[in-house]
Order: C-alpha cells, then structure tokens, then sequence
C-alpha cells in the first residue's frame, strides 16, 4: 500500500519557519487540501513534500512495497508536481511543452497521446500554436494536461484552479477525484471552491509555531 | 569506535552555541602567540638578518611577503575544503567559515600583490612584470573577489554561504590549471627578460626570522578569522533562542 | 538518461532555431568587437596579426558571458527549471544536454565564422585550421564552467557584472592555450602542445562541470 507519511515536519523560508510540527499520513485513495491564510506556508509545504526545499525539521516518507526488481521507488519516480507556475515556454507550442516535460519527468507521452488529450480537453485548435499567443487560462489548462498524460500515483498541486473559468475547473475536479478513486493520492492547495465529485476531501490546517 | 567518536566530536563541535562559547579561548590561545611570533620574525628579519650579498636590504620584504603569499594559497585551499563540509554534510559552520575567510585571505593576497610590486621595483626596475607567480597571485585575487561579490549579491545568507561553498571549490580545482597555464605561457613569452637569481640555500639567521613571521602570521589569520565567524554567527543566528538568552545574561 | 538528454538538447535547440534573431546577434556582436579594433590602432598588419588571437579570444569570452546570461534564465522564469530539478533523472545529464545545446548554437557558430574574421586581421591561411580546431576545442569548455557561474547567480535578475568576475578568473587557461595554440600556428611553431591541453581542459570540464552546474541550481533554487 502506498502511502505518503510526513512526521513532525517544521518548513521555512530561510531561518525562520512557517510552520512547526505538521504530522500528515495520506494513504492509496486519499486527497488533503492544505488550509491556511497567504504566507502560512501551503506552497512552502508542497514544495518541501516535492523535495524542492529542506524541511527545518522533520522527515517526509514515501512508502511502497519493492516492485519487480526489489528496488523500493522514490518519492521522485511517483511524483507528480504542478506548481503555480505552468512550466511552458513561450515560444514552444503546447505540444511540444507537454512532450519535453513528461520525458523529463520519466513518463513519456507519444505525440498521438498528447494531441488527443488536448482535443479532449477542447484544447485541439491551440495544439500547435505558441504558448505566448494563449491567454493565461488555456495556459493553465495546457499545463494541467499532464493530470491526464501521468501516471504517477502521487500529485501535489498548488493552485491548480487559477485563471480557471467554472467548466475547466469541473472538468479538473472530476480528473482529481478519478484519479483518488483509482487508487492515487492527492494533496492540494486551492482558494477557490473545488467539489469531488464521490470522494472525501481531507483538510489539512497548517500548525502556527 | 574510533570514527563514532571522533563524528560525535565533529557534531559537538559544529553546535552553534557550543562553538561560540569556546571561540574566545580558542582566539586568545592563537592571538598570543601569534602576535609574538609574527613580531619576533619581522623584526628580526627587517633589523637582525644579514643583508643579502645581491639585493642589499631589499630582499627584507620577504618577511612580509612570503607569508602573506603563504597565506592567500591557506586561506583558498581552506575555503575549499570547508567548502566541501559544507556542501557534504551541511555544517553551519563550514558555511560560516568560508565568509568570514573571503575577506582575510583577499587582504593578505593584496599585500603579496602589493609587497611583489614593491620588491620588483628595485629588482626589475619596474613595478609589475607580468611574472608567473605575480599573475597567478592576481588571478587569485579575483577569484577571492568573486566569492565576496557573490555572497554580498544574494540576499539569503544560507543561499549565498552555499553558493559561495560551490564557487570555492571549483577555483580550488582551477588554481593549479590556472597557475600551470600562466607558467607555460610565461615561458612561452618572457624567458629571458627576467634574470632569475640564482639564489643559495637561505642563511640560517634568514630562514627562522621568516618561518617565525609566517607561522605568527598564520595564527593571526585564524584568529581574525575566528572572530569574523563570531559576527557572522551571531548576525544569522540573532533570532535564535540561544543568542537571546546570551544577550539576556549579559544585560 | 540519454533520452532525457536528447529530449532537451532537441528542445533547446528548437527554441535556438526558433529565436535564431537572438544568435544572429551574439554572431553580429563577435563580428563587430573584432571588425572595430582595427580601426582603434593603426591598422599596421604586423601589430593586426600580433594581437590577433588576444582578440578573437576576448570577443568569443565576451561574446560568451553576454549569451550565458540566457542559459538557465527562461527556464527559471517560467518554472521549468524546478521540473528538471524533480526529473528522476540525474540532473546532471538535462545540465549537459542544457550545454551542449547552448555551445552548438553560439560556440560553434564563432567557429564557422572564424575564419572570415581572422582573414580580415591579415592572419596567414595556413593558421586558419589550427585557429578554428583551437576554438572548436576552447569554447565548450567556456560553456561549461560558465554553466556553473549563471547557475550560480540564477536569483539574482541583473547578474551580469558579478557573472564577469565569477567567470573570468576561470577562463584564464582557456584564454592562454587557445591564444598560445593559435600564436604557435600564426608564426608556424606546432600548435599540438596547447591543443592537447585545450583537450583535456575539456575532457575535464565535460566529467565535472555538470555535477556542479546541478548541484549550483539546486542552491539556487532552495
């Protein structure tokens, strides 16, 4: 069973910590969205969980039984990380992003598999246009595609709602709740309402120190 | 056994308060004697060292000189090797160590720079020569000029102390390239410009005098830079709750 | 490894191709540093073929520490940069194909161009091979160790001067064989001693600098 066991962990900027002692154990199935005011530290947490940061204190675990080969996988072969900003260059289409990021992630996407997501997604007319001649929203949407080309078991999102408009945002939720429904995990950070649809949503509040 | 102890003792050591605490002895017991030595050897080698038979009283300059050039070569190399605890097994103080030495080291450089410079004035009848060893000696300079820039240019001390760990240890690898390409193109362009002197194995009543200066000079190097590891201590750590109750004790 | 490594050379240099406005003016920048420094002395072809290979080496290092800027900078900005980081991957090997992308679109294009120029200073075509084999060796070493310079400064928005005294300092062995190898063959001494360590400064630079490149983002980025 895999799960993802985060034990007394302090995260911070710098010397000072944003906050102390979190204990979070989220399990095959489970989704947490992370509570808290600007600047309590939701995106410090994801990013510490992603391996970006070092926590202060504290340890973050990914636990697995050994797969075929009896190596045990690390947080970073099951990761799948969308942060506030959307990893697409500009000058690149939305093809061309999603197929370097998802080698570079160690999951490879055929072009076929990348263009039928992004029709899917009613992405089709901008596939193959420049990521700079999109607006923020179908930037965010392009980005997000990668929710639908991965097959990692554990996301971290942070905000991936933004400069989202009410059906984009539908469609992302019933994509996460699949997702948690299969069997992932997921934890999250959002300002805006996101609704399931039939799973329960943990809530994780952010311990002050 | 023996390696539990001696890690133990390295992370007994790498405690902050515990290293602040035994800083002021450990700076006394290196001043003192430092100071004695560094004092005894200049002045033995500007007032009762023999002349030397070729360069008259110039040659004096070496008590300066010589351990200032020793001590730019130290104070990179030790850079260096903190720069490697540092980015290995993270100790603060490593970090630590390696800015407040920036600042000693490229002083002590300029005065080899300077004191070359003035030497090579009655010797080559110029002030600079670009000589092997003075352009390595400038190089050097420079790349103790980059890591004081870099660390003054990022604003987080724990970023920049970590930058300028990696930025060490790569001119460390760079200084003997450095040096070997300036002496073979030096060779390659100068050749018999220079006179080199032939010198004879050094007077006794010379050689101690200088390896008096450069060990008193060595120890006035750790003391000064044990202090500057006090300030930039107590600069990163003044939230902590350790400096806090220091400063409330000493009210 | 090396499909990640592909992956991103290919992708870099598409966006080279793509933006090759940016290299024509790294290339036109190289072409003037060189076309103006004769008209600063008196054009004397003894002093021009003197100075030559001083010349063409500092442009192509001040050529390079403009086009280094650009290295890492768009893919920090946009936050892809933190995606190789997560890569399980090593990041060494995105660091080198960042590399090799970076030098194919500016190092070797001075390397084609070369000739042109040193042909203008009134060098002897007999150093012309010499000249560029000097700079096809010289100048991935240049990207190299720069990597590590640009990587180190990636938080700061105007690192340019600071890269200068980061990088420079380094540069010098570089600066001394490629001019030495291309003096040895201007005046028609055997150039194979300082080409050979042009050489292994590379084999070096290639084993070593991307580890540090990578563990340089990874401070960077923290």
């Amino acid at each position: 069973m895999p799960r993802l066991e985060i034990d007394n962990l302090s995260c911070g900027r710098g010397e000072k910590a944003l906050f102390a002692r979190l204990d979070l154990t989220l399990c095959e199935g489970e989704v947490a969205r992370v509570l808290g005011e600007n600047g309590s530290g939701k995106t410090t947490l994801l990013r510490t969980v992603a391996g970006l940061y070092r926590p202060l204190e504290g340890t973050i675990r990914w636990q697995e039984p050994a797969g075929a080969d009896g190596e045990p996988a690390t947080l970073h072969e099951r990761l799948c990380f969308i942060s506030h900003d959307n990893a697409l260059n500009g000058a690149l289409t939305p093809v061309e992003n999603l197929d370097l990021l998802m080698r570079v992630a160690g999951r490879p996407a055929s072009e076929e598999q990348i263009r039928s997501i992004l029709a899917d997604l009613g992405l089709k007319r901008i596939a193959h246009r420049s990521c700079e001649r999109l607006s923020a929203g179908q930037r965010r949407r392009v980005s997000l595609a990668r929710l639908w080309l991965t097959d990692a078991p554990l996301w971290l999102l942070d905000e991936p709602a933004s400069a989202l408009d009410v059906d984009a945002r539908a469609v992302l939720c019933e994509r996460i709740a699949a997702h948690v429904r299969g069997g992932g995990l997921a934890l999250f950070t959002t300002h805006e309402r996101l609704d399931l649809p039939t799973v329960t949503l943990r809530e994780v509040t952010l311990p002050a120190c | 056994m023996a390696k539990s102890a001696f890690m133990r003792w390295f992370h007994r050591f790498g405690s902050l308060p515990y290293f602040y605490g035994v800083s002021v002895p450990i700076a006394r017991a290196l001043a003192v004697p430092g100071v004695l030595l560094a004092a005894w050897g200049v002045f033995a080698g500007l007032v009762l060292a023999p002349a030397d038979y070729q360069q008259g009283d110039a040659f004096r300059i070496i008590y300066i000189h010589v351990p200032s050039a020793w001590l730019s070569m130290f104070g990179y190399t030790s850079m260096a090797v903190a720069g490697v605890v540092a980015l290995v097994w993270r100790l603060k103080l490593a970090e630590i160590y390696i800015v407040a030495a920036a600042p000693i080291g490229a002083s002590f450089t300029f005065l080899a720079l300077a004191t070359g410079s003035i030497w090579g004035k009655p010797m080559w009848g110029t002030w600079w020569v670009w000589d092997a060893r003075l352009t390595s000696e400038l190089i050097l300079l420079f790349l103790y000029l980059g890591v004081i820039a870099l660390h003054n240019a990022i604003e987080s001390p724990r970023t920049a102390a970590r930058a300028c760990a990696l930025l060490s240890v790569v001119g460390v690898i760079n200084v003997p390239i450095i040096h070997y390409s300036v002496e073979w193109w030096n060779t390659l362009h100068q050749g018999p410009t220079i006179t080199r002197f032939d010198r004879p194995a050094m007077d006794l009543d010379m050689l101690w005098p200088l390896l008096s200066a450069a060990l008193g000079f060595t120890l006035i190097f750790g003391w000064l830079t044990l202090w500057g590891m006090r300030v930039q201590l107590l600069w990163r750590e003044r939230r902590s709750r350790w400096v806090g109750r220091m400063l409330e004790n000493s009210r | 490894m090396l499909g990640v490594f592909w992956a991103v050379l290919r992708r870099d240099l598409l966006l080279a191709f793509r933006q090759r406005g940016v290299l024509v003016h790294h290339l036109l920048f190289f072409v003037l540093v060189v076309a103006l420094f004769p008209l600063g002395t008196r054009a004397e072809g003894a002093i021009l073929v003197a100075v030559s290979p001083a010349l063409i080496w500092m442009a192509v290092l001040l050529a390079a520490l403009l086009s280094l800027q650009r290295l890492f900078r768009p893919d920090y900005e946009d936050g892809t940069l933190e995606q190789y980081l997560l890569s399980p991957e090593p990041l060494a090997v995105i660091a080198l194909a960042k590399v090799t992308a970076y030098w194919i679109a500016s190092g070797l294009i001075f390397v084609v161009a070369s000739p042109l120029l040193v042909l203008l200073l009134g060098v002897p075509a007999h150093a012309v091979g010499v000249i560029m084999l000097s700079l096809l060796l010289g100048t991935p070493t240049l990207g190299l160790v720069g990597g590590i310079g640009t990587a180190l400064t990636l938080s700061l928005p105007r690192a340019g001067l600071l890269l200068s005294l980061l990088i420079f300092p380094l540069y010098v062995p570089v600066l001394i064989f490629g001019a030495g190898a291309m003096q040895a063959a201007i005046i028609g001494l055997p150039a194979a001693g300082a080409l050979y360590l042009l050489g292994a400064l590379l084999a070096l630079g290639v084993t070593a600098a991307p580890w540090a490149i990578a563990a340089a983002l990874k401070i960077s980025l923290e």
